[in-house]
């Protein structure tokens, strides 16, 4: 494993606190923004997250219909997301 | 609060509980009980809400526990372990093109959301759907903090490579 893989695996953990404004040890919160500056993987990865984070919360007031959900999944603790 | 203030409010809370029961079971019938047990626990509770948090939270973390139970009675998993390694690969241009696009097309946010495992599925429906904060969210699931964290981070990652 590369210096870098072990800088990004060492920061990508803490991104979904990051995104969230959560409190990051101050190490951790520097670690995180110089990391984002000169990684643009890490920079794909974290824009990745703040999308999805987005979408969901696009989800809110958005009406869910009977059938969207009950023709694509008939096991409510579907575990096939392998 | 006076009975037909409750009422009221929870007239207006129903939708947004059914369509919390609904993305997190994934059944229609299913969800209509558990929104319905609900609402009932609050008229037989709301005696007890301290207000704390709002009655929209409280009742939220009311559902996420009969879901949680439900899935339990019913000895199907919540968790799906040991795959960080997987989850924490780098994103190519194309994903966060696929991720971005996912939200002018929620449909396909709405599937993929279906097929997270439980707990990560509740956990990102009650702090990124439904916005509540994370000591809610705790409440509501049972887990400590830290356990969230892992959990949201996990959720967040799977659904990245799922939309």
């Amino acid at each position: 494993m590369t210096l870098i893989d072990r800088l990004c695996r060492g920061v990508r953990p803490s991104f979904s606190d990051h995104l969230d404004g959560q409190p990051l040890p101050l190490h951790l919160a520097v670690q995180v923004r110089l990391h984002l500056t000169f990684c643009p993987m890490c920079r794909r990865t974290y824009r990745a997250l703040e999308a999805t984070r987005e979408s969901l919360g696009a989800l809110r007031e958005l009406d869910v219909q009977d059938s969207e959900v009950s023709s694509k999944s008939t096991n409510p603790s579907d575990t096939s997301g392998r | 609060m006076a009975p037909a203030a409750l009422e009221l409010a929870l007239g207006d809370l129903e939708p947004a509980l059914r369509r919390f029961a609904l993305r997190a079971t994934r059944d229609p019938e299913l969800s209509k009980d558990l929104t319905q047990e609900t609402l009932l626990t609050v008229v037989q509770a709301h005696a007890d809400f301290q207000g704390r948090s709002s009655l929209r939270t409280w009742a939220l973390g009311i559902l996420s526990h009969k879901v949680i139970d439900h899935f339990r009675a019913r000895h199907l998993t919540l968790d799906l372990e040991g795959d960080d390694e997987q989850l924490l690969e780098t994103a190519s241009p194309d994903d966060v093109e696929r991720t971005v696009s996912a939200r002018q097309e929620l449909g396909r946010v709405e599937r993929a959301l279906g097929q997270l495992p439980g707990r990560e599925r509740l956990a990102l429906l009650l702090t990124d759907v439904e916005g509540l904060d994370r000591e809610a969210v705790c409440h509501a699931l049972d887990v400590s903090p830290t356990h969230l964290r892992v959990i949201l981070h996990r959720g967040r990652n799977r659904l990245r490579r799922l939309v």
